[in-house]
Order: C-alpha cells, then sequence, then structure tokens
C-alpha cells in the first residue's frame, strides 16, 4: 500500500515556518545583548571609576613628590623663612590627606606625622640652638680676647660658623671636625689657664674660668648640635623611606584594569561581528528556505487552482492534479473534479433548457392542427415588416365550411382544413413566401416581393391545388371543397402597412364570397375568376 | 520614481518634507540658546580662593575655576564678588545663578539653592600660638574665633558650644586681625586659606593643629550653588567640573594659587 501522503494545516505550516526565524531572532537578540549590556557596563567602570582613579592616583604621586620636597627642604635648607614655608605646606598636605582615603595611606601616614612633627620641633630647636651657639661664640671670643691680652698667646685660625645659612656645617662630621679643629687652636690658651692656676692671680683665674665656662657651653651647644643633627637625618630617612612606601601604593592597577577592559570590549565587539556575519548569513539562508516552502506549498497549488479552474470555465477538462502538502488547498483542489462534473451538467442542462425554449417558442407561433403559422405568427412578421417594399397578400376563406361541419363533423372538418393548408403550401413555391391560418377557416398567405401579376398566379395556382384535392363537398355548388381568395398588393414606394393590405384584401375576399365564392378577388378590381 | 502617488499630492509631499527636516535638524538644545551671561557670586576677599589683585580685578582660585568652567560650559560669565552672606541672601532672591565660594551642603541651603558635585575638599585646622590642643580641658573658657555662616562655625557649635566661648566674625580677615591682636586664642578655619594666612609674615608667630573629623565625611567637601530648579544648568554644572578636571584647567587655577595639588 502506497505510503499516506501527510498533510499540514495551513496555521501549523506558517508556525512552522517563523518559528526558525523568530528563534535566530531571539538568539541573536539575545547574545548580542548581553555582550552590549557588558560592554556598557566596562565603559562605564572606565569612564566613571577607572579613569578618575587614575588621575586620582597621578595627582597622588605629584602630592607624595611635593611633600617630600617639602620636607626635605625643612630638613636641608639653611633659609628659616623658607624652611618654614616649607614646613606649612607640608603639613597641610598632611592635614589635607590629599592621598586618599585607603587604609594602608592612612596607616603610612600616621607613622609619619610624629616623626615629621618631631623633625619640626628639632628644626626649630635647631636654629634657636644655632643662635645660642653664636652668641656662645661671641662671649667666647671675648674671653679669649681678654685671656690673650693677658697671655699674650693668640691663637690662630679659630674657625667661626656663624649662622644656619652655610650648609656645610651642618653634618655631624663638619660639626665634630670644627669643635675639634677649634680645641686644637685653643690648646696654647688652655694650657696657660692650667698652668695659672697656681698663679693666685685673681683676674686672670676669673678670666680663665669665664673662659673654660664659655669654651664649655660652646662645647655643649655643639654636642647638642651634632645629637639633634643626628637625630634629624634618622628622622628625614625613615620619613623618606615611608614615602617611598606611599609612591608603592600609588602605582596603579587601574591602568591595567582599563586595558584590561579595552581587550575585553574589543573581544565582544569582534564577537558581536561574527555573530552579526553569521546571524546575516543564517537569516538568508532562512528566508531563502521559507520561501521555497511558501512557493511549493502555497503558491504553486494555488496556481495549479487557478488554471485549472480556467480551464473548467473554458468548458475543458481538468487532468488530474498533484497533491499539495497544505491541508485547506488540497480541500480545494479536491472540489475540483466535483467542480467540473457539476459545470458540465449545468451547461448540459443550459442547452437542453435553451432548445426547450426554442420549441416552445415555435409551438406558440405554430397552428397546432394544420402546423402552419398561426395569427401570432402573423402580427410577428407584421412587427418586422418593410413599408415600400412590394409585397403580395392573400386571404383565402373555405368556401361553405360550415355546411361541410354540419354534414361530415368537426373532425372531418379538421382533415378538410388540414388538406386544403397543404395544398396552400404546396402552392407557395418561394421559399420567402408564409402561409397562415388566420382564423377557423381562414387563410392569409403572405409573398414578399411579389408583384399583382405574381400573387394573382400564385392565387390561381392555390385555387387549383384546392380543387385538384377533390375533396367531396355536397353543399358546394361545384361539388367540392373551394376556397375564395382576396388579393392586395403592395407596390414599391407604397406607404400601406400590412395590417391595411389585411383589410384591403378582406374586402377583396367579401367581393369575392358575395360575387359566387370560388373566385380570386384583386383589392382595386372586380372579381376576377369564375368557374 | 514617479509612480510614487506621494509626489502627485502635494499636501503629502510638504508634510513629509517637514517631518524629515524635523528628524534632520532638531531644534537647537536650550543651552546653546543661552545667550545671557551666567551670574557668578565668589566672595571679596579670602585669599587665596578670592580676593582682588593689585588691578583691583578679582582673582584667586575660585574665579579662574568659574571661567574655566564657563568656557567648558561654552556661556558667557559675569563674576559678582560680595561678602559671604550676601552671596546666600542674594541666590535666595534669585540674583544669582552660581555661587562659587567653596560652599558646603547643609538642609538650610537646600531650601533655597541646588549643589552641584563637589570641586574641592578641604580641611578644617585649628590656628592659634604654639601650645593650642583641641581638647575639651584645654579648650575650657578659651575664645574660639569663627567665620559666621560658614562651615567651620557650624563645626565651632558642634563641637565646642559648651565649652568654650564662641566668637563668630563677618569678615576672614577681621578674624584673622582680631587673633593677631591677641583678642582671640584660637581661630577655626577652613585649611586653604588657613595655610595662606600661616606662610605671610603676620602668621609667621602661628602654628597649625587638625581637626579631629573624619576624612570621608561630606563636611569637607565644596560645592557649586545652582540656582534652585535650573536643571539643565546643574548637569551643565556637573559635566563641566568632570571636563575641566580631566583637561588639566582646573590643576592650572589649582597650582596657581595652592602649594599642592587639590582635588
Amino acid at each position: 500500500m502506497a505510503k499516506k501522503f501527510r498533510h499540514i494545516s495551513i496555521h501549523r505550516f506558517s508556525l512552522f515556518l517563523a518559528l526558525p526565524i523568530l528563534t535566530l531572532f531571539g538568539l541573536v537578540f539575545w547574545f548580542v545583548f548581553r555582550d552590549l549590556e557588558s560592554i556598557r557596563t566596562l565603559a562605564y567602570a572606565t569612564g566613571r571609576k577607572y579613569l578618575p582613579r587614575i588621575l586620582a592616583k597621578q595627582q597622588l604621586l605629584i602630592n607624595i613628590e611635593n611633600l617630600r620636597r617639602s620636607i626635605s627642604l625643612v630638613y636641608y635648607s639653611g633659609d628659616r623663612l623658607a624652611a618654614r614655608n616649607a614646613g606649612i605646606t607640608a603639613q597641610a598636605l598632611i592635614v589635607e590627606s590629599v592621598f586618599g582615603e585607603s587604609a594602608e595611606f592612612s596607616a603610612v601616614m600616621e607613622r609619619l606625622k610624629p616623626d615629621f612633627r618631631r623633625l619640626l620641633e628639632l628644626q626649630t630647636q635647631l636654629c634657636d640652638a644655632e643662635g645660642r651657639l653664636l652668641d656662645q661664640e661671641i662671649a667666647l671670643s671675648g674671653a679669649l680676647g681678654r685671656l690673650a691680652l693677658r697671655s699674650g698667646i693668640l691663637p690662630e685660625r679659630i674657625h667661626a660658623h656663624w649662622a644656619c645659612l652655610s650648609p656645610d656645617s651642618r653634618s655631624p662630621q663638619n660639626r665634630a671636625q670644627t669643635y675639634a679643629d677649634m680645641e686644637n687652636a685653643l690648646a696654647p690658651l688652655i694650657g696657660f689657664c692650667a698652668d695659672a692656676a697656681g698663679t693666685g692671680n685673681a683676674d686672670l683665674l676669673a678670666d680663665c674660668r669665664g673662659f673654660q665656662e664659655s669654651l664649655h657651653e660652646v662645647g655643649q651647644s655643639q654636642r647638642f648640635l651634632i645629637d639633634v643633627d643626628a637625630e634629624s637625618k634618622l628622622l628625614w630617612e625613615q620619613i623618606d623611606s615611608r614615602l617611598r612606601e606611599l609612591s608603592d601604593y600609588a602605582s596603579t592597577s587601574e591602568a591595567a584594569q582599563i586595558v584590561h577592559s579595552m581587550n575585553h570590549i574589543e573581544e565582544e565587539t569582534s564577537r558581536i561581528q561574527r555573530l552579526f556575519l553569521a546571524a546575516g548569513v543564517m537569516l538568508l539562508l532562512a528566508l531563502a528556505g521559507t520561501i521555497i516552502l511558501i512557493h511549493r506549498h502555497i503558491l504553486r497549488p494555488l496556481a495549479m487552482t487557478s488554471r485549472a479552474l480556467d480551464s473548467i470555465r473554458s468548458g475543458r477538462r481538468v487532468s488530474p492534479l498533484p497533491q499539495a502538502r497544505t491541508l485547506e488547498l488540497q480541500n480545494i483542489l479536491d472540489i475540483l473534479p466535483a467542480l467540473t462534473v457539476y459545470m458540465e451538467e449545468l451547461n448540459a442542462r443550459s442547452g437542453r433548457l435553451e432548445r426547450e425554449r426554442d420549441q416552445y417558442a415555435d409551438l406558440s407561433l405554430r397552428d397546432a392542427l394544420t402546423g402552419i403559422g398561426n395569427r401570432r405568427a402573423l402580427e410577428t412578421v407584421l412587427a418586422s415588416d418593410m413599408p415600400g417594399t412590394p409585397l403580395g397578400l392573400l386571404m383565402l376563406d373555405l368556401d361553405l365550411f360550415k355546411s361541410y361541419n354540419d354534414i361530415f363533423g368537426h373532425q372531418q372538418g379538421d382533415i378538410a382544413l388540414k388538406a386544403v393548408a397543404g395544398a396552400m403550401k404546396n402552392a407557395m413555391l418561394r421559399s420567402s413566401d408564409m402561409a397562415f391560418r388566420y382564423g377557423g377557416e381562414e387563410f392569409t398567405a403572405l409573398l414578399l416581393n411579389a408583384d399583382r401579376a405574381a400573387a394573382l398566379t400564385v392565387a390561381r395556382r392555390v385555387m387549383d391545388s384546392v380543387r385538384s384535392l377533390g375533396l367531396p363537398h355536397p353543399s358546394s355548388p361545384t361539388g367540392i371543397i373551394t376556397v375564395s381568395i382576396g388579393v392586395a398588393c403592395r407596390m414599391p414606394g407604397e406607404k400601406l402597412s400590412i395590417q391595411e393590405l389585411l383589410t384591403l384584401a378582406d374586402q377583396a375576399l367579401y367581393r369575392s364570397k358575395k360575387s359566387g365564392r370560388n373566385t380570386i378577388t384583386m383589392s382595386n378590381g372586380e372579381p376576377e375568376e369564375k368557374d | 520614481m514617479f509612480r510614487f502617488p506621494v509626489l502627485r499630492r502635494p499636501r503629502m509631499m510638504t508634510l513629509a518634507l517637514c517631518l524629515m527636516s524635523a528628524v534632520c535638524f532638531p531644534a537647537p538644545s536650550s543651552a546653546e540658546a543661552q545667550g545671557a551671561p551666567l551670574r557668578v557670586g565668589v566672595e571679596n576677599d579670602y585669599p587665596p580662593f578670592s580676593f582682588p589683585d593689585e588691578n583691583g580685578r578679582q582673582s584667586g582660585f575660585d574665579p579662574a575655576v568659574a571661567k574655566a568652567l564657563c568656557q567648558a560650559m561654552e556661556s558667557p560669565c559675569e563674576i559678582l564678588p560680595l561678602p559671604f552672606e550676601e552671596l546666600l541672601n542674594a541666590m535666595r532672591e534669585g540674583k544669582l545663578d552660581l555661587i562659587i565660594a567653596g560652599l558646603g551642603v547643609n538642609e538650610e541651603r537646600r531650601a533655597y539653592m541646588d549643589f552641584s558635585e563637589s570641586y574641592y575638599h578641604s580641611r578644617t585646622i585649628y590656628i592659634g600660638l604654639p601650645g593650642i590642643q583641641a581638647s575639651p580641658d584645654w579648650m575650657k573658657d578659651k575664645r574660639l574665633g569663627a567665620q559666621s555662616g560658614t562651615l567651620q562655625a557650624v563645626i565651632a557649635e558642634r563641637l565646642w558650644k559648651d565649652t568654650t566661648e564662641i566668637v563668630l566674625f563677618r569678615d576672614y580677615d577681621e578674624m584673622l586681625d582680631a587673633l593677631c591682636a591677641g583678642r582671640l586664642d584660637l581661630v577655626i578655619s577652613d585649611g586653604l586659606p588657613g595655610y595662606e594666612f600661616l606662610r605671610e609674615t603676620r602668621g609667621a608667630a602661628f602654628i597649625m593643629q587638625e581637626t579631629e573629623l573624619p576624612l570621608n565625611d561630606e563636611i569637607n567637601d565644596a560645592h557649586i550653588g545652582v540656582r534652585q530648579g535650573a536643571h539643565e544648568l546643574l548637569k551643565a554644572v556637573n559635566q563641566g567640573i568632570r571636563d575641566i578636571k580631566l583637561n588639566g584647567e582646573y590643576d592650572r587655577a589649582a597650582r596657581r594659587y595652592f602649594p599642592f595639588s587639590i582635588h
């Protein structure tokens, strides 16, 4: 058994077509949307978070450098004003905490603050101490002067180092060396005073004591300054290393993150591009497939249906059609053969009806008994008459027909009428001649294009034809059935209507009857034939 | 082309053309249509933020930021120096479009103006002779100066209302004079002008002391005040602040007046 041909409903078919395309769209949309969303977040993060942070970190590095510079000025500078301003700048930087708020930073700053404060203190103390040293050195030189006068010993090359202004003097080595140099230079005077201890000179002793005290104070100040310097140096180194720590924290991961984000974005955009390309190709294929399917399962059956209907309309037979997969279209195709049969039957019936109609039309114009035209037929002819054309009209009447009926009966009368009609027809030879039964025993003959002579000839022929029937009629003077004829003619150009001719022919017939029957009378003449 | 019925109907054609031009040439945005200059209020004498220079022109960080901002917003500006409290009054009366004077946000001010994003941070410090301490024991019965209407005044109220006598000054300079003259024991001040003062000769004797406020406190942020309800302007100002920080104009202004990079 052949495999059953499966049909799909048209709705399911559309769904089947739409589904792949919709799925494709859905997938592409979902992927692309997701990727675009991630690109958006990356771009946002880059613009709003990473870039500002990079800028902030840049600022940070600048500020750390500024702080370092300021603190180094505080440490190194001999210019008190510059050092103070640098100190304020450094303090401001620390207070403003322009370094950002992360925990590591704050921790390092907290360790830095006390060191810095101490450094500031030391610098202040340093400048004060240097000032004191200056005074003490002046006092020393005074004492030196007095002693030099008494002793006559004038030390050479005592180095004077006056102010915080000279940077060289600040290193501990320098200071120690300077002091050592000074002690060496003053050694002779110290020796002199040691010797003078025994002399008992009160003034000398006083001067010596003053000298020694002065020297001692200077020494103390120098040592103090050395200590301060040492501590300052230590603090400065600590601060410096802490600042380097801070710089380390400022090295940004943001730049790496931005590069990473940009790479990610690049990947995603190229993925989206590829996806679009693939989706585009698949979409084209899907569309092509859809078009092919629609063509095969919808358009072709429809075209076939259209051609088949065309054939049916033209009356041709429809050849068997291949199956269509779409259910609804198959239903239409199935109807077509039945449609063909219906159409044929319809046509046949139409033909029959038409023929019947013609038959009925014919019947309505035919005299049932004689078979020639009836009065209605004559009236039809009247309607199509063209006045002015030559026309001959004969009016016949059976003579003494009433008594024939009385003698032989109506049935015999009918036979006689039929015979006369036949005889009349025989006498009319032209195809354009028409015979009508005008009334019960009256007949009319219409002779187109007949002139007087022709009409007369036909009338005589009719007479002879009827006579030659030889139907016995006891009441008739001739013993057989005869007719009386009235003839009326229309000559070419005469405007008489057939109705008027009928009247004239009727009048002529009357004259024929009046003049003894069995006669032909022309409408404008005397009766002609006599028998 | 000539078969398209639209070409035979003039009314449809004109309608189509109008729609197309509306799409292609949108109406100019209201910001560009702004011809009137923005009225920008700054404080009249508060170095280094805003002060008259030797030619009498208003200089300082705030006017510099104002110029940079207006350039970024592509809109002309008119700089109006006023004392601090009068700035707030003028905004209340609708006579100013912007106030660039290191304003801090508080609810009271929100009632009559909007605030932009922060345009710099600044800490609050105490300034006084060496030996000042911000502890309740030390502060007891001392005289603390503050500029009225500022956030520092608010902080002073918050921290030292009960312990210390708080003396308010309308003018920042007045307050510093009082400090120098010894009429005050210490003042509470915005950091940046404070450093400026300390670097001057008259400030040479004084030192600074930090306040113990948390770093992330919003109280440290300075904002630009914007006329209430001007949403387009607010958006433009915020975008402008971001732009000038990015294109270096902000740093240029800061470098001229501050010893370090502020943000």
